[in-house]
């Protein structure tokens, strides 16, 4: 025996005695550490519309305030019906001063209950993600695209508690809900267990419903959708000016005034008969900032074509690599809510290839994917990312058709838990978001080769992946929501 | 933060585990890192390797309380790097003066082999630690577990250097005498 034996099995004695025998802390050895606590934005905010009028656009990172809260009430006041109280929060306390301790542990209380409380909220919505969302995003083939499968989701869910018959039924299969009552209470945990607007970041969820003032209409199903769904319901005359001001106030205000120029275009007609505005603002910081130093101006092979993009650099950053066989990723982790997911295609195999593809659509809708997911490594990565800022407008009409949703469009749409009046039916859903990933800071893109071979496990503890190629971006929730995905074609 | 919360961030896979990890622990396992190596840039990487392999491992593992898990992997992660080291003539005092005094602990001739079953000498060794009073158990520790100097731990015990390294030889002594009783060496 030699005394180093005696040494490491030592490191194997009861860590009760370790505990008892920790010795203080040596103060003098901390100190040139990197620094974790970085920042970044990204931020997302969108409008579904159903029945009239068009939808979003924007630009920047800001937590949505209405600009005049008290104008934006004037104009909704008269026009309102039936109100939506939000779930109230627990108000985080504000960066930058120094919270006593009592609101911050209570904070950390409220927040850890509410994740308990709703956590697996979606998990049976993962067939419907990954059904819906190529219908979605086809067609937009060497364009950015992206939408917010969340925000789709709560525009259906409202669709299916307002229509009947059929025309329920085709929504509610595509949602895979057995019944309406058990929709209704799962979008209901879905909108609790992601909406987050108590200061530490913001996930807003909002739902509208708009009113002809000459259609009867049922109080119960507006009760219901109030307390469902927090979807106010307000009711004038539309193609007017007052109507039409009141429902862009109302999406200006519930997404920050980032769509402000989309919904400056919103008009209706005397003929609408009801129109549907559900929209989401979602803005958080990287968990790990990019160093804004050393974003470097760098080549993004694009489909049309090599262009210059600003590439931002993260090292450093502790996760996981996942493979398939077409596809590499990786992600980046939000402070608050949740990561955001890369996925990059391999040589040849093109992010529109990947929404086709099963198993990359398998993996994006696999919901904890550190224990599901076969092929992956622990390592250090180093990220190379270029800065971002895409949206597009989708109509969803025939992708909802292509999914079954047939009869709401038509002279067989029945509306009756809502009015009873002449055959009203929906005449567009139009689909609008924007994300813009950025930073207040990143790296050069010291960027190597791809690596990315379909099946090949990464030999190192450390690698670099470059997204320097069109590749696909998902802003998943803890709970493995899918709040926005996109494709960058050009960023 | 509460050790169940940073487990909780390895479970779900969230970079501020690594934050919060340093946060909590990174004093404690880069002093002891220090201690053993001898070199701040050394001490920084095992920090370093730490996490990576508390990363690596949890889950499944799923250690608490977690500092004691912490300190064992940054010992062990010393240790190696210490040897890889020492190949190279590049010895550490405080490790060097370890072996040296734990090898009056090793009953029977010194043959240079290693020991076979490390499992079976582990658990007698905590046997042998319960059974120490809490103060010697505390001494005999911070000496060979954590490499705190003599001086040291005759400070923050608020005793002598000659009270601490007559602990010492006790306490070697003892381990002499129960390893022998255990039959846990090589006998030729």
């Amino acid at each position: 025996m030699k005394p180093t034996d005696l040494t490491d099995a030592l490191n194997g004695v009861d860590p009760a005695f370790i505990k008892e025998s920790e010795p203080e802390a040596a103060s003098g050895t901390q100190g040139r550490y990197k620094p974790w606590a970085r920042i970044a934005a990204l931020a997302a905010a969108l409008a579904v519309l159903i029945s009239a009028g068009t939808v979003a656009a924007w630009h920047g990172f800001r937590k949505p305030t209405a600009q005049d809260e008290t104008g934006l009430q004037a104009l909704l006041r008269p026009l309102t019906a039936c109100a939506a109280e939000y779930p109230a929060q627990t108000p985080y306390p504000a960066e930058g001063e120094l919270a006593p301790q009592s609101e911050l542990e209570a904070w950390t209380k409220a927040d850890l209950e509410r994740r308990q409380k709703y956590y697996g909220a979606g998990k049976s919505l993962a067939a419907y993600f990954a059904r819906s969302l190529p219908a979605f995003l086809e067609g937009s083939a060497g364009q950015n695209s992206v939408c917010s499968p969340l925000n789709i989701y709560f525009a259906l869910a409202m669709l299916a508690e307002i229509s009947g018959g059929e025309t329920r039924a085709q929504v509610l299969s595509l949602l895979g809900a057995p019944d309406l009552k058990t929709m209704r209470t799962q979008a209901n945990r879905v909108f609790n267990a992601n909406y987050r607007n108590d200061g530490s970041a913001a996930c807003i969820l909002a739902d509208s419903l708009w009113l002809n003032e000459n259609v009867t209409f049922n109080r119960n199903t507006l009760k219901t959708l109030a307390e469902q769904y927090y979807a106010s319901t307000y009711r004038g005359k539309p193609g007017t000016e007052d109507f039409d001001k009141a429902i862009r106030a109302w999406v200006n205000s519930q997404t920050g005034d980032l769509l402000q120029d989309v919904v400056s275009g919103i008009a209706t007609d005397e003929l609408t008969s009801l129109a549907l505005y559900t929209t989401a603002y979602f803005g958080d910081k990287w968990q790990a900032e990019f160093s804004a130093d050393e974003t470097k101006q760098d080549v993004f092979h694009g489909p049309d074509g090599d262009a210059e993009a600003a590439f931002m650099h993260a090292t450093d950053l502790w996760g996981e690599y996942y493979w398939g066989q077409h596809f590499g990723a990786v992600k980046k982790d939000l402070q608050q809510h949740g990561a955001v997911w890369f996925v990059l295609p391999d040589e040849g195999t093109s992010p529109e290839d990947l929404l086709r593809d099963e198993e990359a659509l398998r993996f994006l809708f696999t919901g904890n994917k550190y224990s599901d997911w076969q092929n992956k490594k622990s390592l250090r990565v180093n990220l190379s990312l270029p800065k971002f800022d895409v949206s597009s407008q989708l109509s969803l009409r025939e992708g909802l058709q292509k999914l079954g949703v047939t009869d709401c469009f038509n002279e067989k749409a029945d509306f009756s838990p809502l009015t009873g009046d002449k055959p009203v039916a929906v005449s567009e859903i139009n689909h609008g978001a924007r994300v813009i990933a950025d930073e207040k800071g990143v790296t050069a893109a010291a960027y190597t080769e791809m690596l990315l071979a379909g099946a090949a496990m990464p030999p190192e503890d450390e690698m670099d992946f470059t997204l320097d190629r069109p590749f696909l971006f998902a802003v998943m929730s803890d709970d493995y929501m899918p709040l926005f995905v996109g494709v960058v074609n050009q960023p | 933060m509460e050790d169940q919360e940073i487990l909780r961030l390895f479970n779900a896979r969230k970079e501020a585990a690594i934050r919060e990890s340093r946060r909590k622990f990174g004093p404690l396992i880069r002093s002891l890192a220090l201690r053993l190596l001898g070199s701040r840039e050394d001490a920084e990487e095992t920090e370093n390797d730490t996490y990576m392999k508390v990363w690596t491992a949890v889950p499944p593992a799923q250690p608490l309380p977690l500092a004691p898990y912490f300190s064992a992997v940054c010992r062990r992660t010393a240790l190696d790097r210490l040897r890889a080291r020492t190949r190279e003539k590049r010895g550490a005092g405080a490790y060097e003066e370890s072996l040296s005094e734990l090898a009056e602990s090793i009953p029977g001739k010194d043959d240079g082999r290693a020991f076979a079953d490390s499992i079976a000498l582990q658990n007698a060794l905590n046997d042998f630690l319960s059974a120490l009073t809490p103060e010697a158990r505390l001494i005999f520790l911070r000496r060979y577990w954590w490499f705190c100097s003599v001086a040291e731990i005759a400070r923050s015990r608020g005793t002598t250097e000659g009270a601490v390294k007559m602990s010492l030889s006790r306490t070697r002594a003892k381990l002499k005498a129960f390893l022998k009783e255990e039959q846990l060496y090589e006998t030729d």
